[in-house]
């Protein structure tokens, strides 16, 4: 789960990355940046779906569990317990409070098996009673307390227990200890599960409200690896619970986090020898509950405009943008080649090179990007100059640069929805301008028009299904996101568990 | 020694063409490639190549020497002619024809200049390896032919083939057989008899180290022997091939008795250790002043010029050019360089290295001044597409390199051979 949330963080921006954190080594360390972002990055878990991830915590049902007790019987001694049992759940719910959140778990026609141990004359007898009981509801208050690591889940007072219909009996003949039992056995029995189930329901309850999140805290520092020194370079990233007193709430709205988070790199000698550069603006905001209740999504994040950039820049810087031909295998087998007559070498005037059947691009940022949110048409714009894409093909065996085009790109990304486990943007539209084209194969310069007409298919092709981020949410529960939202100053995702 | 290889030829004349001494012999139906029937005597005599009239080609061109006379072999891409030049100081290059094969040969073709023999050599259709020889010094029009069929046994030749004339007469080509092995053909003399020999089955070294059955059998299996270099000293033969399965740099050499094979680099990433690079492809061999094997090649996974030098039975590696410049962007980028890596030593240690850039699609030389010294980078020609089938040698001319030239035109791209004429 850890290295999912580094992954989560790995390539959270919004940036063509050719392998993902195959390329990455990951290096968790000291906090290194002082300044961070406030409000980076805002997460708010409704009620209803505190409720779904004490269900998703449990996934095998109720966990009932209790050490044993002792019991002074006539004349021996005797224990009660203990109790290892998993309840089937027939419901759950969750209800908000002012600074607490209820939930109500509901167990129907449960039977619970209760060991009795009794020494006798030397030897201890062991007789087995069951309670049946026709509902048993246990509603615990989730609240936050503090601790020396920091917020924590905790339960506010004792775990309320209903037992309807209770009836013990014993399973078996229990010869020599029936008659030494007090004669309110039954309401000891009866007392002893509804204590354990008031502890178990505790015990059930997740503890900690960032690992519930999978969000990481602390300095992480992604290396991008390459089998090009010039491409190496290091994403920083650091992020703490905000400042603000109010950073991490329990309100009738649900769970409320805030992080603060800074982004910086150790620049690879492939990025252009830039500084991080954003233009100014705020957090992402607060959640909208109600939008959050309405889409029937159980949790709402929101990573701001500022933050998205920061490290869309930060990764370029460290390399991650430096792509193509790292891998030198045989096309059978190579991911990074394509076709050579898929590229519509044509409409260039490269076609009568005398190339091999397969192709690779590279791409190499000549700029770092500038992300800016557009609410009205829902689209995240990334603006990125000096884009350089190269052309290799085999030329009499040789690996062999046909053409460099550099060229200004403007993408504008719409977000996918209904995707399992990750944030998706396609590119909705991508305008091209093309600033130059450097060929020792031509024998005349194409039209400018036809340039940016092929620079536009390929960044297409390029870059297509590459602006996907995993959520930082736990792996074992498998979660969609129902929705994102573009807001002036954030990007919201709206997600629920499947 | 001339009156000897005068000899030699008229038995291979006489081999050849069965007529010289057949006065009656039917003429001229029966005279054999390289003669032509004089209608005077009705014999066949040898037949002067055609003068090549066109500029010299550049496709897939090589290059050797001897004294003060250079060749060069090179192909027509647009006919398939094979175009064989003689410069000599005082004369304009002499170019001719040697041939025309039916198959489209694209670039390959070898020569080399022994100590009494000149030899090219080229893939017929048949998957036969053909030889065209003349004695040195001879007269540069005239050419024997003899198709290579070694005495009892059968082979599948490919493009990837070398060839080299040494001793008083023999001559030796080693190639990449259809069976993935690399495989060589040697004989005393260019009129044979030809022997097949296996050079390197991709199985067994000398050294232990081996390319293992997951990477060999692995589909694409392709084997052992691509590219070729074969070099001679005195009896001895070296061959630096490319391991296409395992990626690696491989050097058959050939003593008295046996073919023994070595592993030069296996190219392992620096990204992961444990994994190997693809390194080894357009091997050349030189030997250093104390005799020491030293090899240039092109690291394919990490686009890079590599000099490899033997040392105590183990090979030293060093990068000879990385690639990196600063562009105008001030960022640093990567170009892939070492294709087509061909390696001068001379008595001194200075080492040069012409290679491709094929970033910037220009011929680039590497040079060493000494055997301890540093390597100095520069472009030797950037005009156009140029830097292919990059070669050179070293006479006492001086030094001559050569690439070829691609020269796009609406209709396609025709094909030049540049030739740099320096100092040493």
């Amino acid at each position: 789960m850890k290295l999912r949330r580094l992954l989560w963080f790995c390539i959270l921006a919004l940036l063509p990355l050719t392998s993902g954190c195959d390329e990455t080594r990951i290096r968790t360390g000291a906090s290194a940046l002082t300044t961070l972002e406030d409000d980076a990055i805002r997460v708010l878990v409704s009620s209803d779906g505190i409720g779904r991830l004490a269900a998703v915590a449990n996934p095998e049902g109720f966990a009932l569990s209790a050490a044993s007790i002792d019991l002074e019987l006539d004349g021996a001694e005797a224990s009660l317990g203990p109790l290892d049992q998993v309840l089937a759940v027939a419901s759950r719910r969750s209800a908000p409070g002012t600074s607490s959140v209820s939930l109500t778990t509901r167990l129907n026609g449960s039977t619970v098996f209760v060991p009795l141990r009794v020494h006798v004359a030397g030897e201890t007898r062991i007789c087995r009673w069951r309670l049946d009981t026709t509902r048993i509801e246990t509603t615990a208050d989730l609240v936050l307390v503090d601790t020396d690591a920091g917020p924590q889940f905790g339960v506010g007072g004792t775990p309320m227990v209903t037992l309807d219909n209770p009836v013990s009996r014993a399973i078996d003949a229990c010869t020599g200890v029936a008659d030494l039992l007090p004669e309110n056995f039954d309401a000891l029995l009866v007392a002893y599960v509804r204590t354990a189930i008031s502890t178990s329901a505790a015990a059930s309850l997740p503890s900690s409200p960032l690992d519930i999140l999978g969000l990481l805290l602390g300095n992480l520092q992604l290396t991008h690896r390459s089998t090009f020194s010039n491409r190496t370079g290091t994403l920083i990233i650091e992020s703490d619970v905000s400042r603000r007193t109010d950073a991490l709430a329990i309100t009738p709205d649900g769970l409320s986090i805030a992080i603060d988070a800074a982004a910086e790199a150790n620049r690879a000698r492939c990025a252009p020898p830039s500084a991080i550069e954003i233009p100014p603006g705020g957090g992402a905001r607060a959640l909208d509950p109600d939008a959050v209740r309405r889409l029937g999504a159980d949790f709402g994040v929101a990573v701001s405009r500022s933050w998205l950039a920061r490290v869309a820049q930060g990764a370029t810087l460290a390399g991650y943008t430096c792509i193509g031909l790292e891998d030198a295998r045989h096309p059978q087998v190579n991911a990074e080649v394509i076709p050579t007559s898929d590229l519509l070498l044509e409409e260039l005037g490269l076609d009568q090179i005398p190339t091999g059947a397969h192709a690779t691009l590279t791409l190499a940022p000549g700029s770092l990007p500038q992300v800016d949110l557009q609410p009205d048409s829902a689209t995240i714009r990334v603006q990125w100059a000096n884009l350089q894409v190269e052309i290799y093909a085999d030329v009499f065996g040789a690996r062999t640069r046909l053409a460099r085009i550099v060229a200004d790109a403007d993408i504008r990304l719409g977000p996918t929805p209904q995707v399992v486990g990750m944030t998706k943007f396609e590119i909705e539209a991508i305008e091209v301008a093309t600033d130059r084209i450097d060929s020792d194969f031509l024998a005349v310069d194409p039209e400018v028009e036809d340039i940016d007409r092929w620079m536009r298919r390929t960044l297409l092709s390029m870059l297509q299904d590459r602006f996907e981020f995993p959520l930082p949410f736990n792996p074992a529960a498998p979660v969609r996101v129902i929705s994102v939202q573009v807001r002036a100053d954030d990007v919201v995702a709206f997600i629920r568990f499947d | 020694m001339s009156r000897r290889v005068g000899a030699l030829v008229a038995a291979a004349l006489s081999a050849l063409t069965g007529c010289p001494d057949s006065p009656g012999v039917a003429c001229p139906e029966e005279c054999e490639r390289g003669f032509e029937c004089d209608t005077a005597t009705r014999t066949c005599i040898p037949a002067p190549l055609a003068v090549y009239e066109r500029p010299v080609p550049g496709r897939g061109a090589r290059i050797t020497a001897r004294d003060d006379h250079v060749w060069t072999v090179s192909v027509d891409p647009a006919d398939g002619g094979i175009v064989v030049t003689q410069r000599q100081p005082g004369s304009l290059p002499d170019a001719r024809l040697l041939a025309t094969p039916t198959r489209n040969i694209e670039r390959h073709v070898a020569i080399d200049a022994g100590a009494d023999l000149l030899v090219v050599a080229w893939l017929s259709a048949s998957g036969l390896y053909q030889l065209a020889w003349r004695p040195l010094p001879g007269d540069h029009a005239l050419w024997n032919f003899v198709t290579l069929r070694p005495t009892g046994e059968s082979y599948i030749g490919t493009d990837d083939f070398d060839v080299v004339a040494y001793g008083e007469q023999s001559v030796a080509l080693i190639f990449r057989d259809r069976d993935r092995t690399l495989r060589a053909l040697t004989a005393e003399a260019p009129t044979g008899p030809w022997n097949l020999e296996m050079s390197d089955d991709g199985r067994t070294t000398d050294d232990g180290v081996t390319c293992p059955d997951t990477l060999r059998e692995v589909q694409p299996a392709v084997g052992v022997g691509f590219d070729p270099h074969l070099i001679a000293r005195g009896s001895q033969l070296f061959a630096a091939h490319y391991d296409g399965d395992c990626g690696d740099l491989r050097l058959a050499r050939r003593g008295a008795e046996r073919w023994s094979v070595t592993v030069v680099d296996t190219g392992d990433l620096s990204t992961e250790p444990s994994v190997r690079g693809m390194t080894g492809r357009w091997p050349s061999i030189a030997f250093e002043p104390g005799g020491a094997v030293a090899l240039a090649y092109h690291d394919v996974s990490a686009g890079q010029l590599m000099y490899a030098v033997e040392r105590d039975g183990r090979y030293e590696t060093q990068v000879v050019d990385a690639g990196f410049t600063i562009d105008a962007f001030s960022r640093e980028q990567k170009s892939i360089v070492g294709a087509f890596a061909n390696l001068t030593l001379d008595a001194t240690g200075a080492a040069v290295i012409v290679y491709l850039d094929a970033t910037a699609v220009d011929l680039k030389v590497s040079r060493r001044e000494t055997a301890s010294g540093e390597w100095s980078r520069s472009t030797l020609v950037a005009e156009g597409a140029v830097g292919f089938s990059a070669a050179q040698v070293v006479s006492e001319q001086g030094r001559t390199i050569i690439a070829e030239r691609l020269l796009p035109s609406l209709t396609g791209f025709s094909s030049e051979l540049v030739v740099v004429e320096a100092e040493r």
